[in-house]
């Protein structure tokens, strides 16, 4: 479970985002709002990536401020426009995260090549298409043992067979590791894609559930 | 077409290194008296050809230069705006294309071909036959090799070279860490940054050195190190934008704060290894630890300014004027003999500033979402 308690957020005096109390229990939770909602800086709050005020806790104890490397290792997140150094490869992210995050739900290599990335995984990503770019953000945020992962804009630039691929991802991460998800979008999920549990909507600055 | 190809090759050419070629003809013809510049070049050149390691050294630095050249010319043809040569000068006979290609080859390269063959000249004068021999097979190759790969990739666009099939086996055997990756973004994209700090950071030390002639004191060389580190300050305060451009993803990693920090003193030090290199062989002979003194500094100094960066509002002269704060404080504390003290009071500085402020920190710029 995440538990958002008394989250305020600014940039320059303007409040983005303000949410005194929330609790979201284990499931996948779609979340949708139009351009500049704050959905990614919501997301990026969760992530622990950004600083902010008030608490962020997973399974109702650990706090991303108290243990920042415990959080970190049970909420993974896959930014909407990931962004690496050119001279990196695939292979060294992947890399990095299995050597910071340790062994995962399922084996990494038999992921990466259901989306077809070993393909293109020794070439620096300076090479990389946008979906190639977005394929292996996806992959690492199913790195390690996540009890919930962030994914903001998932479905942009992939295209049909991939998504086909992440839906079964989460629904397989979910139903067989009881791995939360938290996915962004503007466009409705379409019918039947998810067993999504609950809608949220971000509206001036404030996390609604829409329909549970 | 071979005016069109030298409007987008050699003209671009020398018009983007205007710098360069100021500096080199400065060096070159500038500092000499006018009525002694040909003894100088005659005596330069006289060198070259007479000793094999001034041989060696030069035909170093006419490699690196033709490499330029050549990068410049691949770099061109890569370009989406000049995708059109595919088009055109590859539907031309291949010997009109390798007699462009050599054209344009020859008027980048010019300069040290010019200078090279005068070279091989006073070697015919000298009866230094040998080396005439190595002069002109080194041009023929500097001049036929190019066109070759130029040809080569009009001929097969996407041709994978040997660089790049050098590339993908590293990739696939080694593993970039961490703590380097700042190291390789210098290495790869802030080349000439990287250079320039590195070379005058290298004469500082070694002009240090120079003093040690009249008596081993390590306050002159802690006080070189102190300059030279001084001049890194700017390379730290680009790590800052490189961090918050391309490595955000990294603050998401279950990774504790003490082996960031370890990570962060890793990357400077590794920057700093020419200078370590230079400060360990030229103190070793007077004092067998003080090498390890001055390491730690440099290992020191430079997260400290990386860590002052950790509050966003820093901006450069802001910035500046912290590490100019520093330098005195640290001279005075040099010159007073606490220079231990001063690098226990850096490393706690950092690490405090480190520990407080990683995950409290968010860049400047950032977007409102």
């Amino acid at each position: 479970m995440l538990t958002l308690q008394h989250i305020q957020k600014r940039y320059y005096d303007r409040l983005i985002i303000n949410i005194p109390q929330l609790e979201l229990p284990a499931g996948i939770y779609w979340m949708q709002g139009g351009n500049g909602a704050g959905k990614t800086t919501c997301l990026k709050i969760m992530s622990g990536l950004i600083p902010f005020e008030g608490e962020v806790k997973i399974n109702t104890d650990i706090s991303s401020k108290q243990h920042p490397v415990r959080y970190r290792q049970l909420v993974n997140y896959a930014e909407a426009e990931p962004l690496y150094p050119a001279f990196l490869t695939g292979r060294d992210l992947v890399q990095l995260h299995i050597t910071t995050k340790g062994a995962g739900h399922e084996d990494i290599h038999a992921l990466s090549t259901s989306l077809g990335i070993p393909d293109f995984i020794n070439n620096p990503v300076s090479s990389y298409s946008s979906g190639m770019l977005k394929k292996l953000s996806l992959l690492l945020a199913f790195t390690g043992k996540p009890a919930f992962i962030l994914l903001d804009e998932p479905l942009i630039t992939l295209d049909t067979a991939a998504i086909q691929e992440l839906y079964s991802w989460i629904h397989r991460f979910h139903t067989q590791h009881k791995v939360s998800f938290l996915i962004t979008s503007h466009q409705p999920l379409a019918d039947g894609a998810l067993p999504v549990r609950a809608t949220l909507a971000l509206q001036e600055g404030q996390l609604i559930i829409k329909n549970e | 077409m071979q005016v069109i190809l030298s409007k987008i090759f050699i003209q671009r050419f020398y018009a983007r290194n205007t710098g360069f070629f100021f500096l080199l003809f400065y060096l070159l013809f500038g500092i000499v008296p006018g009525g002694q510049l040909v003894s100088y070049h005659y005596g330069l050149m006289t060198g070259i050809v007479s000793t094999t390691g001034f041989l060696l050294l030069a035909l170093g630095l006419w490699l690196l230069y033709n490499l330029k050249c050549m990068g410049h010319v691949l770099n061109t043809m890569s370009a989406k705006e000049y995708s059109f040569l595919y088009q055109t000068v590859g539907a031309v006979t291949a010997p009109r294309q390798r007699r462009s290609w050599f054209m344009v080859h020859i008027g980048i390269y010019a300069p040290v071909l010019a200078y090279s063959l005068l070279a091989a000249v006073v070697a015919g004068f000298k009866g230094y036959y040998g080396v005439v021999a190595v002069l002109l097979i080194f041009n023929v190759l500097m001049c036929l090799l190019p066109v070759f790969v130029y040809h080569r990739l009009i001929q097969q666009p996407g041709a994978v070279f040997f660089y790049h099939r050098w590339i993908q086996w590293f990739n696939r055997r080694v593993h970039k860490p961490l703590s380097l990756y700042y190291i390789y973004e210098l290495a790869t994209s802030r080349t000439r940054t990287l250079l320039i700090v590195k070379v005058l950071s290298c004469v500082i030390l070694i002009a240090t050195f120079g003093f040690m002639e009249d008596g081993y004191d390590i306050r002159v060389v802690l006080t070189g190190l102190l300059v030279s580190l001084l001049l890194h300050s700017i390379l730290v305060f680009e790590h800052r934008h490189f961090d918050d451009q391309y490595l955000a993803f990294t603050r998401h990693l279950p990774i504790p704060i003490w082996k960031r920090y370890g990570m962060l003193c890793i990357t400077y030090s590794c920057l700093l290894l020419p200078e370590f290199g230079l400060l360990i062989v030229h103190t070793l002979p007077y004092n067998s630890w003080h090498w390890l003194l001055l390491l730690a500094f440099g290992a020191s100094l430079l997260p400290l300014f990386r860590c002052l960066l950790y509050f966003p509002r820093l901006d450069q002269d802001k910035y500046l004027r912290w590490v100019f704060g520093i330098f005195c404080v640290l001279l005075f504390m040099t010159l007073g003999y606490l220079y231990s003290w001063a690098i226990i009071g850096m490393q706690v500085a950092a690490f405090v500033l480190f520990a407080v402020r990683f995950y409290k920190y968010e860049p400047m710029y950032e977007q409102v979402q």
